[in-house]
């Protein structure tokens, strides 16, 4: 172990190191260009690089894009990244009250501390997690995307019926395309373009991204004044403490985010949401959530960090992707001759740790590297509204292209933005219509996969423990508000 | 307007002209002076986006110039296919061509084959394998079809999506062994790996799929591969027995090539094919097979054009006894336990329009109650719209046409001009001065060609008169 941290700590591989970080901040926070996008941009260059250098670079980039998703989020209510939606509620609301630079430094710190628990829970039981990620099939997926869609109907503020019928539309939208299980064609009306779906991320930047902007030229709020008023400094003990009041949620939400990333169906954005809701359900402040609430901010953003590492679970153990993130990466591990799956613990043990080593790391440099982040991109903020409009425009616009290299996604951008435009126009939520989106097709898919596995049978969905167990935590968070009230008012008042 | 007159306007169009006029002297010349294109209709990670990202690399030392791979996912790989064929055929655009566009056509799903293209060579062939759990009863594939035989519709395998290379690849098996295709109930998935994960917990019997896919646990011994569908046994895999041995006369092969658009002149193709040749006949190339467990193959010219017609011919018969062939409208393959591809829909439609009248008729309500109310004619009664203000809803209006239509001339501009054009526009309407506009706009234009073409070369839509 000390040899491979030695050899980490070389130059080249330190210099590597933080440039990929460096790069990830920027690829996360531009509004319009993700994750995905960057390590997909990164690989290739990493192949040049002695190994080393090369896996650094792509842990780097990945776990911090994750991260810096949030800083447009609560600066520009503009996600950087999917998994970044969530923070577009209370992080956004408490930027609004001056309070940005609190909201972040929360952020930063829980996102590291749910990143740590991600990676420890890989390096001490990937083996065990993935042979319980086995045991999911259609049938437990179907009861995860239910779970997650009902708790998408209390995740919006305002009116939980219109976001549950932005969810249903959500789930209509994915329906167009080719459908796997009977390989027919749905809405596509003859267009090519059409038969491959609507890509999911071309329309969440649109529906967050191109609509805020949007609305913005709509409220002809002084356009020449600098976008964000500097609030104040949120200072160490106010961040510490906070964390340390909410520490059950940072806990659950971790562990929420590693469980749901090591699922191959799942991850980062689907445990975001589910940490969200969950702990909106569980919560003693529940009206506060979406107006400014800390356990608003700890918990989507500790899930979404522990998912990642999360991901690499089924990824080491079984060789099979937790995301696209991974996806990615899996394939330049080959190229590094180290072949991901049951054998990779035997064939390559210093390589292993070595990558363990780097993600352990990364989540400690995550700190000083998302300050600095952050720091520029509220020095950016500066600039002119007017300016920092069109430059969410023109990255919106290249990576809706760049993404499939297609022009179709820009036009399905366009069209998600008058979307967003017109939903929020009629107090519609948007947050509901993209869990539809991403859950939509897990519920379906797997419903219908299930019947045919099971002949028809309805009674799998029910009396396999693992699906027994998801349909009770489905019930018990949807009485868990009634229950808690009642328990809590025989405790005496506490501060 | 007028300011376009100004004397910085104009030195700043000057300066512009100056640029492209340098820029389009280079666009002329030999065969290749720029950027080459790959396209891959497959996601990054998978197969067919590393064999194109190996070749890629290799064939840019060859030709001397970037080759790019471009990954353009989607309808089961028609929408890659589909910008390859209608791609500029000025040698600049390679497709990876995969078994898939030989099946497009019979199956409905686009009406590409593979005369849209002018075919430059087959760079690879993995042929289907049956692997099973290493605890399972078969031993070999007749065993495996014994079983079938005698309780029909009772196994289970998985390897892709309905209708997908591996689906056809089985019930082309099944029927070559003269049993129904729906002897074995297929559950679709999203690609190999999800059906190897419920493979390992034993939630189905078997996998159909290549044996590069199943590498990693083939060599930790967790999973056993019956048989696979080749003429002769692999050399990488002596021991697993051809479907051929076992006594049904079946093979079925995925294989990859590269395309190039139809139209493409003679001596491009002809130099596109040497190179490619000399690339895949390198020790680099089978090092690089090796090492992932894919299968060579290289048939070029007449050759491969006679392969793909008979892949053609062949796979339209599977197909159309498998009853998957494309009818107007009808689904193509639904168990009868599916409750089918519009099912969903018709719920989500039905509850939508439900849930929008219970809306409009709550608002009515919420209205009528208000105007009841003694004094309260003169309310404000539209309770649900957020005021939309008339200069607010002019604005919005010009930003999306002014979206829309530099969207529509970017394919003639070329991404730098349009964005350029697009941004000053933009940010002049919103209130910044015409200089700073364009200061700003080209620092931003600079900022992405430096960091997403040069570094990363990401390749951004192209002019055909000038090269940004």
């Amino acid at each position: 172990m000390l040899h491979e941290l030695f050899q980490l700590l070389h130059p080249t591989v330190l210099a590597y190191w933080l440039a990929g970080m460096a790069f990830g901040v920027f690829i996360g926070a531009t509004p319009g260009l993700t994750a995905t996008m960057g390590v997909a941009l990164v690989v290739p260059i990493s192949f040049y690089l002695p190994p080393d250098a090369g896996l650094a670079m792509i842990l780097g980039v990945s776990f911090t894009a994750i991260f810096s998703g949030d800083i447009p989020a609560t600066y520009l209510r503009i996600p950087g990244t999917p998994a970044s939606a969530a923070a577009t509620l209370d992080n956004f609301a408490l930027a609004q009250q001056g309070r940005a630079s609190l909201a972040l430094m929360l952020d930063l710190w829980c996102s590291a501390i749910g990143g740590l628990i991600g990676v420890l829970l890989l390096i001490g039981v990937a083996p065990q997690l993935a042979k319980l990620a086995m045991r999911f099939t259609n049938y437990e997926y179907f009861w995860l995307g239910v779970l997650g869609l009902s708790l998408s109907a209390v995740v919006c503020v305002g009116s939980t019926f219109r976001g549950i019928l932005a969810a249903m539309f959500g789930m209509l939208l994915a329906t167009i395309g080719l459908d796997m299980v009977s390989g027919t064609a749905r809405f596509t009306f003859g267009n090519s373009d059409l038969s491959g779906g609507l890509s999911f991320i071309p329309a969440m930047i649109g529906l967050f991204g191109l609509s805020e902007v949007l609305r913005n030229v709509h409220a002809q709020a002084a356009l020449s004044t600098p976008t964000v008023s500097a609030g104040e400094r949120a200072s160490a003990r106010d961040v510490a403490s906070r964390i340390w009041r909410n520490k059950g949620t940072v806990a659950r939400s971790s562990l929420l985010g590693t469980f749901i990333g090591a699922l191959p169906g799942a991850g980062a954005d689907i445990a975001a949401w589910v940490a969200y809701g969950l702990a909106q359900r569980l919560s003693r402040r529940k009206e506060e959530f979406g107006r400014g609430c800390d356990e608003g901010v700890i918990a989507p953003t500790s899930a979404n960090n522990a998912a990642v590492g999360g991901a690499w679970i089924p990824a080491l153990v079984l060789g099979i992707p937790g995301d696209s993130v991974t996806a990615i990466v899996l394939g330049a591990l080959l190229m590094y001759n180290i072949k991901p799956g049951p054998l990779v613990f035997e064939q390559n043990p210093g390589q292993m740790r070595t990558i363990f080593l780097i993600a352990l790391i990364t989540q400690v440099l995550l700190i000083p590297a998302g300050s600095a982040g952050i720091r520029a991109f509220a020095w950016i903020l500066r600039l002119p509204r007017s300016v920092v409009m069109t430059g969410v425009v023109v990255f919106s616009v290249l990576g809706a292209y760049a993404l499939r290299n297609s022009l179709f996604d820009v036009w399905l951008m366009l069209a998600f933005g008058l979307l967003g435009f017109a939903l929020e126009a009629w107090r519609v939520p948007l947050a509901p219509l993209i869990l539809g989106m991403i859950l939509g097709p897990m519920v379906e898919e797997n419903l219908r996969v299930g019947l045919i596995k099971s002949g028809g049978d309805w009674t799998p969905f029910f009396t396999r423990p693992i699906c027994a167990g998801i349909v009770a935590l489905f019930a018990a968070s949807l009485l868990a508000p009634a229950v808690l009230r009642r328990l809590r008012r025989g405790i005496p008042a506490s501060v | 307007m007028l300011l376009i007159f100004s004397r910085t306007g104009w030195r700043a169009l000057a300066c512009l002209t100056v640029l492209f006029a340098l820029g389009c002297g280079s666009h002329t010349g030999r065969y290749p002076n720029r950027t080459v294109v790959m396209i891959c209709p497959w996601a990054a990670g998978g197969g067919t986006d590393r064999v194109a990202r190996f070749l890629a690399d290799q064939l840019q030392r060859e030709l001397g110039q970037p080759v790019v791979v471009q990954n353009q996912t989607g309808g089961s790989g028609a929408m890659g296919h589909a910008a390859g064929a209608r791609a500029r055929p000025d040698g600049y655009t390679i497709t990876m061509g995969t078994f898939e566009l030989c099946t497009m056509r019979a199956m409905g799903i686009s009406d590409l084959t593979y005369r849209n293209f002018q075919p430059l060579a087959q760079v690879n062939a993995d042929p289907a394998a049956i692997l099973v759990r290493n605890e399972a009863p078969w031993q070999t594939l007749r065993e495996f079809i014994d079983d079938v035989r005698s309780r029909p519709g009772e196994l289970k395998m998985s390897g892709t999506a309905a209708g997908g290379a591996w689906d056809l690849a089985r019930s082309g098996l099944l029927l070559a062994a003269e049993l129904p295709v729906d002897a074995v109930l297929w559950s679709p998935s999203q690609g190999a790996a999800p059906s190897l994960v419920e493979l390992l917990g034993g939630h189905i019997d078997a996998v159909c799929c290549s044996l590069p896919e199943a590498q990693s646990q083939l060599e930790a011994g967790q999973l056993r591969a019956l048989c696979v569908m080749s003429a002769e046994r692999l050399p990488d895999h002596p021991d697993v027995q051809t479907a051929k041995e076992n006594g049904i006369d079946w093979e079925a092969v995925g294989w990859r090539g590269l395309f190039l658009p139809p139209g493409t002149p003679a001596d491009v193709a002809d130099l596109l094919s040497d190179k490619l040749r000399q690339v895949v006949e390198s020790d680099a190339y089978r090092d690089f097979l090796a090492k992932n467990g894919f299968g060579g193959a290289l048939r070029q010219g007449s050759e491969f054009a006679q392969f793909l017609d008979e892949q053609e011919l062949r796979w339209r018969a599977v197909i159309e006894a498998a009853g998957m062939s494309a009818t107007n409208g009808k689904p193509r393959v639904v168990v009868s336990t599916d409750p089918g591809p519009w099912f969903f829909p018709r719920v989500l439609v039905a509850c939508l329009v439900t849930g929008m009248c219970l809306i409009a008729g709550a608002n009515e309500w919420r209205v009528r109650a208000r105007a009841r109310r003694p004094g309260s004619l003169n309310e404000e009664v539209r309770v649900d719209t957020a005021r939309l203000s008339e200069r607010g809803v002019l604005d919005v209006v010009l930003l999306v046409a002014g979206l829309a239509l530099y969207l529509s001339v970017i394919p003639w501009l070329g991404f730098f001009a349009g964005t350029l054009l697009f941004a000053v526009a933009m940010m002049v309407r919103l209130g910044t001065r015409w200089p700073t506009a364009i200061g700003l706009s080209v620092c931003l234009l600079g900022v992405v060609y430096l960091l997403f073409v040069q570094q990363f070369r990401v390749v951004l839509p192209t002019s055909p008169w000038w090269p940004l």
